[in-house]
This record gives structure tokens, C-alpha cells and sequence, in this order.
């Protein structure tokens, strides 16, 4: 009884904090479907036209579908925009766990000489600004002539050490010593890895995945920088500069680019439970 | 066995170090041979009129249609016939939109009327949706109403395109579908669904092909059903249909001209070995033109968008024609066509690059882009701009995608520094000097000297770019205001004297301070900054003050709610999200709607030669008609007007070129084209309306301003012997010689976009509305600048 | 044989394109000339990077430790929950909002005539005993770091609860209830077991959080621009403006310095966390 009262009390506290948190985001759906003419209205204060102070309806007054009209049916570049941010991030996202968990995998499980100094590296390069990186990535894609293709993005967020890094630590929390029965069982590395590894494992790849995908479904830098053709740019570069007379448009994106992403939400981390549970049990 | 295995590693390690360094280090080039032989473009002299549609007969003629001009057949020597169409008869006719146009010269075309005899149309007009009414012309001129009906078409759905097919048989399409229309009786079948509006419609062999911009449908005729499609030419609609993609179809191949594997899109090998008599689909876009030979699956390349008229981003093909000699006509919005011929003695591909760069699309050079190609064949002029279309990339973005590309050596020749800080290019070495190649257009006094002088920068004293174009200051008011003395005291003062004698409403065109700020500012930033690049903050202080002040007499004719009213009611022509001053505009963006008479003093930049002289004229009879007493007319003048800083000019489409570029050479010459009389006359010959500024040219400044070059003044109206448009207005010999005399004295350079500028701009509004003082906001601004100085 | 693919792809897109702004560190940018440590004096004797770092300091030692303290206990009380996945999307959501709206939606907020400050105008306006009420220029003002800080723990709460959650389930339950039963107090439940459990976390989440702090910049960057209020002026304000004036040589040496600190920092931390 008493459990139930606390556990109660928690999620009562938890869905507070998700509420505060998800507040400021109760303006977009408002926003996509409001005005040009009642936005600059109430925004009025904001863009140095009027005294006061701005005021926010999160139900529009003349509520109108124009910015998604504009963006789903006068805007084809939409579409492609959309199945680029597809593309890439499920691209990166297969390639970070393929390169990835191996390497993770290693860090964790084998002690070899240098292993805390490449591993202290692999965390520095991950902190390391993008805009320091910029132009040494640069050199090095124009001379694979990778510059200007989907791959400039693509294969460097492959191997992104950041992934790594968090599936590092979900391995770490394994037993060694059911690692090293294993072995004396005669089970191979590989084995061990896929049968023992992935399954306890799941919860930091889990996070990888969701971190990841949250990073790279709006990535800005990497692709304003390495694709020059708009035709092969993400879904994150098609938002129009903050620019207040526009802001029902870009909410109405911002609309557009959320919806998959909840999708993911709920339909992936099940999948990807069940989809790690499978692999290893059928090792 | 541990140790073996590290050195295993060690070796691995090694290994796949030497082989990246070789791939990254070691590549080698091989030089090719370039063979001979691509498409070029000659501009096809157009009868008079405006032309928005062309329909190509087989033997090589063709018909034009316009909204406002009548049916013109071009035979295929190019000699021109008017066919006597009695459209203009048709006293119903509000707008003509579509027309479709049949070998035999008859024609089907949409439009509104003045008035409608439908009520049920009438109604949905009313209602907000704009439906057509459509007019059958028969060879002889003749007009029918045309009113489609049948089963599978919903009355009032619009009609977009039309093709009569070979057999004279009438094919239109609406938003989502495609018809057949008997003519005469009007009788409607829809054919079949497609998923977007077509945008053209061909015929072969029996087979209508249908595009929109996603596929292309297949309709045999004779059995009335769609066929296969081909997945290929879907394809490559989907990817190149942006900026308008033609058709034509002709049994005439031209094999051997298709451009070399790379290049063509597609280069599978069953190209054309049995064309025989095959019909072949000839589509032209952005990229070039290309060729499918029906029922293949192949698409080839036969001639390169870039290096032709086809690149121009600035206009869209509207229509395709096919000749039996192996050459197209291409027909362009803004009534432009061009015949592409190919041409033996070029090379296939330019065999050097010119690469230009700016940070906005500029349209004059792009035009002198391609101007350079013509003059260069073998070269290819690639423009390049940092930040286009409505989309995140900001200035900074911009700048550092441009900055990675300049530190990794990949440099573009010629770069345009408009809104970017040259002297911190010119001092990190990344432009060249001009000092050597402007010499002789100084010593011949060709440009203006003193304009070309206030560029000079850096400890080195040089000139690193020149501006081609120039604004200059400008005011216009009652005399009294502002008679002479220039500073921003006299501003200042003058808006008091005005405020005196009109207590109630607005002095200047200021409906916000950031408006207030916007028209000052460029004559005075030149003088905040000393000979060290620090800031002058007691400068920067008094600007602050006089500002403000002119902010308090301007909205003291006003109470809040006057003063909201009146932003209103220019909400409209009032553009809120430029932030970065790049638009102040003078007389001719404000034109009679407006309701300038309220204002009494304008302060602005005059930014076009004629339009921006004559437009002085306008302005002035339009404040002294909104002004009581009239008599005020003949106080209205103007002049230029100061600052803090005298002379100030405002530097537009300033060019310079790259230290480390490719090619040098070439740069040099399309530097000393963009400053050749042709480009910077003939761009405003074509264009007069276009705000690209004053050349800094004085013989091209000269000719733009000669009311008897007759092609100008037939452009501007100027000569039109109806004299609809104010030829009284044109300048008089001593205007022109004002602003000559002014040209001459411009020697403070005002360069946009920077850092300071939008510094002292976003601190300023906030002065402005009273939450700082001018003390405070120029201690802020100094204290931003000390950290930028350090870094 | 595990870590070989992933290291040659390291190799090859971070660690030679690091090794090269090593080598640009030592060099002067423009003509490439070898310069020594010149560019190393010039950035520690650079007020502006002082400032920068001064800042950059401050927001971490405020906003880490409070944004691994709120993000422990949500996914403490968030533990066993039958909502916990919802919630934690919930939480999660301002990730996936593009970072352009974000910031129009701050703006929005925070500006001085914006929503927050009419809120605020009218409560204190409504009940007459609160003093009246000032309208705040958050950006232009020492209030600058807290909205930064704010945005920062709203934007990547949800972030590190997902990370807490994972560490948490891999800490062995039966040990937990077997304590509860012997009649341990939730106090010491969470310092005799989940704690020490969970150090290696706390490694992993303090550096992931420094990582979002870096990150965070972008949004910075937009809503104030390159030239901020002195206080949220950080070590990235710097290298951007660095790298917009072509001093990529300064940024290069700024940067080895960096990672130097960070390696050393990394490494102890890893020592000491890894090991307690």
C-alpha cells in the first residue's frame, strides 16, 4: 500500500517535470496553424513594432492550414528534404552500431597496453568543437572527393566516437566473470560478443540509438559545411533563418520534423528491445 | 605470443596509416585531351511584342502567343507574318492566360471575363476561386466559345495546358487530370488521373506523353489507354524539373553530338545502335538538353545547361522545338528565345574554370558571367553564392563555409565582398592589390577617382577591391529645412523647424527607430572609427544623442494610438524583417500610393541613374499634391546630405580578386569586363528598373542619362510617343551635372553589414526606446568592440 | 581485431584531421610559415580569451552539476514507473525540436517586450503586494547566463535521464531488495548500493554533459549572436569569431590546449571514478 502511494507520488513528480519541459513546446502546434497576420500581431512587441508586450494564443484565432499547405503540397523540395534526413540518419545510425559496438565492445571487455590513453583520446575527439574539425574534416573529404556527397555526412558521423563511448559503458557493467566462464567454455570472442555482449548490453545501446538519432535527425553543421548541392541536404537545413515574420512556417516544419520523431519513440525502442533479445538468442 | 600479436597490431596499424596517407596525398592527375565540338546559343531576335507561349510546326516554323500581343507566325527562314486574330474583339475578355496552338495556326485559350453570363461560374468567382473561360480560334481567326462538358469533368475545374495532337485534336489538362476536348461541340472525356499538373504535353507515333513533374504518362490514342511508362524518364523528371523542363519531339536524331559518358546522366550502352526511324524525345532544362529515344530506357546528355543560356537561373524554357538541322529554338520567360547550333571548333568542355563567389545572388554578374563565356569558350564561369533561397544558412554560416574553403586552398578567383570585412581579407593576404590594374583606367580618367581612392585600406595603403556601383545620400523636403549646412545638428534642427511649423504628425518616413537609425547611420559610421580601428565613443555618443532626439520630435506629432494608426497603414509597404539596411530605398520604391504627404522631410539614397534622377521629380510633385497650401510645390527640393561623415558614398557589387586564385589571368579579365562601358551600360539598357546603383564609370553614367539613346528611352517609356510616362521628368542638363559634381566629391567609403554596424544598430533601438541612454548604449558598443579588437 | 574497423575510421576523420590542427597550431595561417609557440603567447595573453574561459568555466560549474543532479533524481523516482517510457519521450522532446525553433520559441519568450515579462507585468500588477514589476532584458542583462543555463537544463534533461535509466538497470536488483528487506532506508539503499553502482555513470554523464554544454553553443550563437552580453560570451564565441576572421592559427592552438585539459581531466576522472 505504502509502495503504491510512493510510486504514485513519483510519477506524480515525474509528470510535473515532463510537463514543465514540454510546455514551451505547446507553442509550436499553436504557431503552425496560426496566421501570418495574427502572428505579427501578437508578436508585434518582439519585432520592435509596438510597445506592450508580446502576448502568445496557443490556440490560434483564425486558426489556418496555409503553412502546410504551403510546406506539404506548393513545396516539393519538401519531400526530398524529408527523405534525405531519412536516409542519412538511418544510414548513420546502422553504420554507428556496425563500426561502433565492436570497438565499444573492446574497451570495455580487453585490457590492452594504451587502452585508458586511446580511450581518454576517442573522449576527447568526441568533445572537440565542430568548427575546429571543420576544416581538417574538409581537407580530408575533398581528397577522399567525398566533398559534396551524402557520404561527407554520413561516413564521419559513422565513426563518430561517441556512440562508442556510450556503449562503452553499458558493456562495463557486465559481469567478467561470466565473460571468462565463457571463454573456458571454449566460446569464441565474436561469440561471446554477439550471445553475451549485445543482450546485457541493450539498455547503453538502446541510448545510443535514441541519443543518436536525436542528434543526427537535426543536424545542422556537418551538411551546411560538406553539401553544397541544396537537392542532398536534411530536412534541418530547409528551416528558413529566425525570422519572426516566418515563424508559422518554421513551426509548421518544426511540426513536420517532430511527427517522425515521436513515431520513433514509441514504435522504436520496443522493436529495438525485442530486435537485440532476438539476435541473441538466436546466436 | 602476446608479443606477436601486438606487433601483428602494430604492423595493421601501419599498414592502413601508409595506405590512407597514399590515398590522401598521392593523387595523380592525369591531363586529358578535350575533343572537339558542343552546343552554343545565339539570342533569336523576337517581332515586337510580348511573348509568353510558342508552339513549333514540323517544317520548322512556329507560332507565338502572347496575353497581349497577336498570333505571329515565324517561318522557318525567321521572317515574321502577324496572323489577324480577332481576339482583341472579344470585348468580353478580362486576362488571357493559357493558350495551345495547333500546326494549322488555330488555337485554344483560357481567360476571364469582365463579366460573366454563367451564374454558377459567377458564383464560384465570387467565392475566391479563379476560373477560366476558354475561346476556340480556328485557322482564320475565327473565335468560338469553347465550353467543355462531359462525364468525368467537373464543370469550373481549370484547364491548364493544352496540345493539339497532330491529328488537330485538342488535349488539355487540369490540376490532377488530362482530357480530350472535341472542339466543336465541346464534348469533354477524361482520359486518366495523374498526380500533379502536367506541364507539357507531346505527341509520336500515335502516343501522347504527358508530363508533370513527378512522371510521365504514356496514352496510345488509338486504343484510348494508358502504357507502360518508363521508369528511367520518371527519374529523370523528378530530378529535373526545377526551373521548368520542355519537351520536343522529332524522328530527326542527332547521335554523335551526345556529350561523353561523365557528363550524360546516364550512360548504360544500348544507346541508339537501332534507331532507325524512332521518334526521339529532345527535353530541355536548367542542366542542358537531353535525348530518349521513345520505348528506350536510356537518357543522354547532348548539351550542357552551364554552358549555355539554359543555366540562367533568372528565366525558365516555356518551349522546345526540335529542327530537322540538328539545332533547337528554346523560348524563355521574359520573352527571350535562343537557337542552340552546335558548333565544331569549340571544345566539348571548357577546359579552364573561372569561379566567382558572392556571398547574395547578384544579378549583374551573373550576366557578366555569362558574357565572359561567350567571349571565352573554353572557359566555364561558375557562380557560386554562400547564402541563397529561404533556407538556414546564415551570414556566418556562409563565411565560414567560404573561410574553410579559402584556408584549404581551394580558392575562387574572384570574390564579390559585398557585406563581408575586406580589410580583414585584405590583410590575411587573401586579395590581390588592384593598385597596378586600376593605373591606367585612373590616369585616362575613365572611373571616378575619388571613389576608387576611399578603398584604399590596411597599413599598406592599397586598393583590394572596388565597389562597381555606387549609392549616394539624399534628401528631399522644403528648403528651408535643410539648406546647405550638412551635419546631423542640421538634421536635427531642420526636423525642429519642421516640427515648429507642422505640430502634428511625422517629420521623416520613420514608422519605427530602427527606420531612424537606418537613414542616418551610413553618413555617419565612416567617422566612428579612427585611423587605428578603434572606436570613437564620443562620436558614437553625440550619434546617439541626435538620434534620439529625432526619434522624440518624430513622435511627438503623434499620440500612441496616432502613431500606431499610422504604422498600419504602412504596414503594407513596409518590409519588417530587413534588419540589415541593405534595402533603404529612395524615390522610386516610394512611389504615388504611398501617403508621403504627411511626411515633411525625406532622407534616403539614390539608388538608380535615371529612375532614381527622374524619380526625384515624381517625389516631388507627389509631396507637394498631398500638401497644403500647393503652393508648396515650388519649395520642394533636394540635395545630399551628411552626417558625421561628408561624402559619404555607399559601396555596392564591391569586387575583388583572389591572391592564391587558379586562374589569375583570366580573373584580371573579367574584372576589367565588369568595369568595361558594355557591362556596366548594357545592364541598365536591359534592366533600368533594377537598383544596382550608379556606375562608377563616367562615360557609362554619362550615356545612361542621354534621354536620346534611343533603346533606353524606348524601355523606360520615356520616348513613348503616347507620353503616358512623365517625359517632363527627365533630368536637366543641370541636374545631371549636380550629380556628376556629386559622383565627383564622394570620397568616404560606407560599407554594409559590418560588425560595428549591426553592433551600434541593435544597441541603438534600444537607446532609441528608452532603455538605455545614449551614454550607456555607446559604453555598450565599446565594451562589445574591445572584445572583438582583442580577439 | 574488435576495435581495428572503427579505429581506422577514427583515424581517418577525427584523429588526422586533429594531428593536422596540431600542425596548424605551430604555423602562421596565411603563408604557412613555422612560428614556434607564438600562437599559444598570443592566445593566453588574449583578454577575450580570458573572458572566454572565465564564462565557459562558470556555465559548466553551474550548469553540469545541476543538470546531472535534476536529471538523477527524475530517473530515481522515474525507476519502476509504469509510465517511465512515456515520460521519458515526453522529456525528450525538446531534443528533436530543430534548433532554429527553438530558438524562435525562446525569443519569444525571453525578449523584453516577450511573453515571460508580460506574464510576470501582470501578476504583479494583479496582486498589489508584490513590488511592482520591471520588465527584465534577460539577454542584455547579468540574467543572461541563467536563460542560458535554463535553456540548457530544459533542452537536455530528458538527455541524461535516458543515460541515468541505463546505468540504473544494470545495477543488480536482488542486491537492492535484499537490502530493503533487511530493513535499509532508502538513504542508505541509494549510498551503500546505488551510488557506488553507479559511478562509472557518473563519469560517462559528466562528460556527456560537458559535451551538451559545447553543443549548446548553436543555440547561443542564434539567439544572441556573435557578440553577446559580456557573461554568455564563451570559448566558442571565440573560436567562431576566430575562424570568421581567418585566424585559424589562433583556434588551432586554442584548441590543442583544449584537449590537452580535457585529456587530463578525462584520464583522472576516469581513474578515480572507475576505480571508486
Amino acid at each position: 500500500m505504502r509502495k503504491k502511494k510512493r510510486a504514485w507520488f513519483a510519477t506524480a513528480i515525474c509528470a510535473a517535470a515532463a510537463a514543465l519541459i514540454c510546455a514551451p513546446l505547446l507553442m509550436i502546434p499553436g504557431g503552425s496553424l496560426m496566421d501570418s497576420a495574427e502572428m505579427r500581431r501578437i508578436l508585434a512587441p518582439i519585432l520592435g513594432e509596438g510597445s506592450g508586450f508580446a502576448v502568445w494564443h496557443l490556440i490560434p484565432l483564425y486558426p489556418t492550414i496555409g503553412h502546410f499547405y504551403r510546406l506539404l503540397i506548393e513545396s516539393p523540395a519538401f519531400y526530398r528534404l524529408f527523405w534525405n534526413t531519412v536516409g542519412m540518419t538511418a544510414a548513420i545510425l546502422l553504420g554507428q552500431l556496425v563500426v561502433g559496438l565492436p570497438s565499444a565492445w573492446a574497451f570495455a571487455t580487453f585490457r590492452f597496453r594504451g587502452r585508458d590513453f586511446l580511450f581518454g583520446l576517442y573522449v576527447v575527439l568526441m568533445l572537440l568543437p565542430f568548427q575546429v574539425m571543420l576544416l581538417p574534416q574538409y581537407i580530408v573529404l575533398q581528397k577522399l572527393q567525398m566533398y559534396n556527397h551524402p557520404a561527407a555526412v554520413v561516413l564521419p558521423a559513422i565513426f563518430s566516437t561517441f556512440p562508442v563511448f556510450i556503449m562503452y559503458r553499458g558493456f562495463t557493467q557486465i559481469d567478467g566473470e561470466i565473460l571468462e566462464a565463457a571463454r573456458l567454455d571454449g566460446a569464441g570472442e565474436w561469440q561471446i560478443f554477439l550471445q553475451i555482449g549485445l543482450p546485457l548490453g541493450k539498455m547503453g545501446i538502446q541510448a545510443a540509438i535514441v541519443l543518436s538519432f536525436l542528434e543526427y535527425w537535426n543536424l545542422v553543421e556537418q551538411p551546411m559545411a560538406f553539401l553544397e548541392e541544396q537537392a542532398m541536404w536534411p530536412l534541418s537545413l530547409y528551416l528558413p533563418q529566425i525570422d519572426i515574420s516566418q515563424a508559422g512556417f518554421a513551426f509548421a516544419v518544426a511540426v513536420m520534423v517532430l511527427i517522425p520523431a515521436l513515431f520513433v519513440f514509441a514504435l522504436g525502442q520496443d522493436a529495438l528491445e525485442e530486435g537485440i533479445a532476438y539476435i541473441g538468442v538466436k546466436q | 605470443m602476446m608479443r606477436g600479436r601486438k606487433r601483428k597490431m602494430l604492423l595493421c596499424v601501419a599498414a592502413i596509416t601508409a595506405v590512407m596517407c597514399a590515398a590522401l596525398f598521392g593523387c595523380g592527375s592525369k591531363e586529358e585531351e578535350i575533343p572537339m565540338g558542343r552546343y552554343a546559343d545565339r539570342e533569336v531576335k523576337l517581332p515586337p511584342g510580348t511573348f509568353s507561349y510558342m508552339h513549333s510546326c514540323p517544317d520548322g516554323g512556329y507560332y507565338l502567343y502572347g496575353a497581349d500581343a497577336n498570333l505571329t507566325y515565324v517561318d522557318a527562314q525567321g521572317e515574321s507574318r502577324e496572323k489577324n486574330w480577332s481576339w482583341e474583339n472579344n470585348a468580353n475578355i478580362r486576362v488571357k492566360y493559357e493558350v495551345g496552338g495547333s500546326d494549322s495556326g488555330a488555337a485554344v485559350f483560357s481567360y476571364t471575363p469582365k463579366f460573366w453570363v454563367d451564374k454558377e461560374m459567377e458564383a464560384l468567382w465570387i467565392s475566391g476561386d479563379t476560373c477560366y473561360l476558354y475561346c476556340y480560334v480556328d485557322e482564320a481567326g475565327k473565335n468560338y466559345a469553347l465550353e467543355p462538358h462531359g462525364e468525368g469533368y467537373q464543370k469550373g475545374t481549370n484547364l491548364n495546358i493544352f496540345a493539339f495532337s497532330p491529328e488537330g485534336d485538342l488535349y488539355a489538362a487540369s490540376e490532377n487530370h488530362v482530357y480530350r476536348i472535341n472542339v466543336e461541340s465541346g464534348e469533354t472525356d477524361s482520359l486518366f488521373a495523374t498526380s500533379g499538373q502536367v506541364k507539357s504535353i507531346v505527341f509520336a507515333d500515335g502516343v501522347m506523353l504527358a508530363a508533370d513533374r513527378e512522371k510521365a504518362y504514356f496514352y496510345d490514342m488509338a486504343a484510348g489507354k494508358l502504357t507502360d511508362g518508363s521508369s528511367a524518364l520518371d527519374e529523370f523528371i523528378k530530378n529535373h524539373s526545377t526551373g521548368g523542363l520542355v519537351m520536343a519531339v522529332s524522328d530527326k536524331d542527332i547521335q554523335g553530338k551526345v556529350m561523353d559518358g561523365e557528363a550524360a546522366d546516364t550512360s548504360d550502352t544500348d544507346s541508339a545502335d537501332d534507331t532507325g526511324n524512332a521518334q526521339i524525345l529532345y527535353m530541355a532544362c536548367r542542366t542542358g538538353v537531353y535525348r530518349y529515344i521513345w520505348g528506350g530506357s536510356v537518357i543522354e546528355q547532348i548539351a550542357d545547361g552551364q554552358m549555355t543560356a539554359l543555366g540562367d537561373t533568372q528565366r525558365e524554357p516555356i518551349a522546345l522545338q526540335a529542327l530537322d538541322n540538328g539545332e533547337f529554338r528554346v523560348m524563355f520567360s521574359g520573352n527571350t528565345m535562343v537557337e542552340m547550333y552546335y558548333d565544331e571548333t569549340l571544345p566539348a568542355r571548357p577546359s579552364r574554370e573561372l569561379t566567382v563567389y558572392s556571398l547574395e545572388e547578384i544579378g549583374w554578374i551573373r550576366y557578366a558571367g555569362q558574357l565572359f563565356q561567350k567571349e571565352h569558350p573554353d572557359v566555364l564561369v561558375r557562380y557560386e553564392t554562400g547564402m541563397d533561397g529561404d533556407n538556414a544558412v546564415s551570414k556566418e554560416d556562409a563565411l565560414k563555409n567560404l573561410n574553410t574553403r579559402l584556408l584549404a586552398g581551394d580558392v575562387p578567383d574572384v570574390i564579390v565582398m559585398d557585406n563581408m570585412d575586406i580589410e580583414q581579407y585584405a590583410d590575411k593576404g587573401v586579395l590581390k592589390e588592384l593598385d597596378g590594374i586600376l593605373q591606367p583606367y585612373l590616369d585616362d580618367g575613365i572611373l571616378y577617382r575619388n571613389i576608387v581612392e576611399g578603398m584604399r585600406m590596411t597599413d599598406k595603403e592599397k586598393v583590394y577591391s572596388v565597389p562597381m556601383m555606387v549609392y549616394l545620400p539624399l534628401w528631399l523636403g522644403e528648403e528651408m529645412y535643410l539648406d546647405g549646412e550638412e551635419s546631423l545638428d542640421a538634421i536635427v534642427a531642420g526636423m525642429e523647424l519642421a516640427r515648429q511649423k507642422h505640430p502634428e504628425g511625422p517629420i521623416l518616413y520613420t514608422l519605427y527607430p530602427k527606420d531612424v537609425l537606418q537613414q542616418t547611420m551610413p553618413v555617419c559610421l565612416p567617422a566612428w572609427t579612427g585611423e587605428d580601428g578603434s572606436l570613437d565613443v564620443e562620436k558614437l555618443t553625440a550619434y546617439y544623442r541626435a538620434v534620439s532626439r529625432m526619434w522624440e520630435i518624430d513622435c511627438a506629432g503623434f499620440d500612441d494610438a496616432g502613431r500606431e494608426a499610422w504604422q498600419k497603414n504602412n504596414m503594407e509597404y513596409y518590409e519588417p524583417t530587413d534588419r540589415n539596411m541593405a534595402d533603404i530605398s529612395f524615390c522610386y520604391q516610394y512611389n504615388a500610393q504611398q501617403n508621403f504627404g504627411e511626411t515633411w522631410l525625406q532622407l534616403g539614397f539614390l539608388m538608380t541613374p535615371q529612375v532614381g534622377m527622374t524619380g526625384i521629380h515624381v517625389e516631388k510633385a507627389n509631396m507637394a499634391a498631398d500638401w497644403q497650401p500647393k503652393e508648396l510645390d515650388d519649395v520642394v527640393t533636394y540635395g545630399t546630405y551628411a552626417g558625421q561623415a561628408d561624402n559619404v558614398y555607399w559601396a555596392k557589387t564591391i569586387v575583388g580578386l583572389c591572391e592564391q586564385g587558379k586562374e589569375t589571368e583570366l580573373a584580371e579579365e573579367f574584372f576589367k569586363l565588369l568595369l568595361s562601358d558594355e557591362m556596366m551600360r548594357k545592364w541598365w539598357l536591359d534592366k533600368p528598373r533594377n537598383q544596382s546603383g550608379l556606375t562608377i564609370r563616367k562615360d557609362s553614367l554619362g550615356d545612361i542619362l542621354d534621354i536620346d539613346n534611343i533603346e533606353f528611352g524606348q524601355v523606360m517609356g520615356f520616348k513613348d510617343p503616347t507620353g503616358i510616362n512623365y517625359p517632363d521628368f527627365w533630368p536637366t542638363e543641370e541636374e545631371k551635372q549636380w550629380l556628376y559634381q556629386m559622383m565627383e566629391d564622394a570620397d568616404c567609403c560606407y560599407r554594409p553589414g559590418t560588425m560595428l554596424e549591426e553592433c551600434a544598430m541593435e544597441t541603438g533601438i534600444r537607446v532609441l526606446n528608452g532603455e538605455l541612454t545614449p551614454e550607456e548604449g555607446a559604453g555598450e558598443v565599446e565594451r562589445k568592440m574591445a572584445i572583438a579588437m582583442e580577439e | 581485431m574488435f576495435l581495428l574497423p572503427g579505429f581506422t575510421g577514427v583515424m581517418l576523420f577525427y584523429l588526422f584531421p586533429f594531428f593536422e590542427v596540431v600542425r596548424r597550431s605551430f604555423v602562421k595561417s596565411g603563408n604557412n610559415a613555422f612560428v614556434g609557440t607564438d600562437n599559444y603567447r598570443t592566445v593566453f595573453t588574449n583578454s577575450a580569451f580570458l573572458l572566454a574561459v572565465r564564462n565557459t568555466l562558470l556555465y559548466m560549474a553551474v550548469g553540469v552539476p545541476l543538470l546531472m543532479g535534476i536529471s538523477l533524481m527524475l530517473s530515481l523516482l522515474l525507476r519502476g514507473l509504469a509510465l517511465r517510457r512515456k515520460l521519458v519521450s515526453a522529456m525528450l522532446l525538446p531534443m528533436a525540436v530543430p534548433a532554429a525553433v527553438m530558438v524562435l520559441t525562446l525569443q519569444i519568450l525571453i525578449d523584453r517586450q516577450g511573453v515571460v515579462n508580460g506574464v510576470l507585468t501582470k501578476v504583479s500588477e494583479q496582486i498589489t503586494a508584490l513590488p511592482a514589476f520591471a520588465a527584465i532584458d534577460y539577454l542584455n542583462t547579468e540574467w543572461a547566463l541563467a536563460v542560458v543555463v535554463c535553456s540548457f537544463l530544459w533542452k537536455n534533461t530528458g538527455y541524461m535521464v535516458i543515460l541515468w535509466l541505463a546505468g540504473l538497470s544494470a545495477l543488480p536488483k536482488e542486491v537492492e531488495e535484499a537490502a530493503q528487506v533487511d530493513g535499509a532506508n532508502r538513504w542508505q539503499s541509494w549510498h551503500y548500493i546505488i551510488r557506488p553502482g553507479l559511478s562509472g555513470s557518473f563519469f560517462t554523464i559528466g562528460m556527456l554533459s560537458v559535451l551538451q554544454i559545447f553543443k549548446s553553443y548553436r543555440e547561443v550563437w542564434m539567439v544572441a549572436g556573435s557578440y553577446p552580453q559580456e557573461h554568455i560570451y564563451f570559448l566558442q564565441h571565440l573560436l567562431q569569431n576566430w575562424y570568421l576572421k581567418l585566424e585559424f592559427d589562433r583556434m588551432a592552438a586554442l584548441t590543442v590546449i583544449l584537449s590537452l585539459v580535457l585529456l587530463c581531466v578525462c584520464l583522472l576522472l576516469q581513474k578515480r571514478l572507475e576505480a571508486g
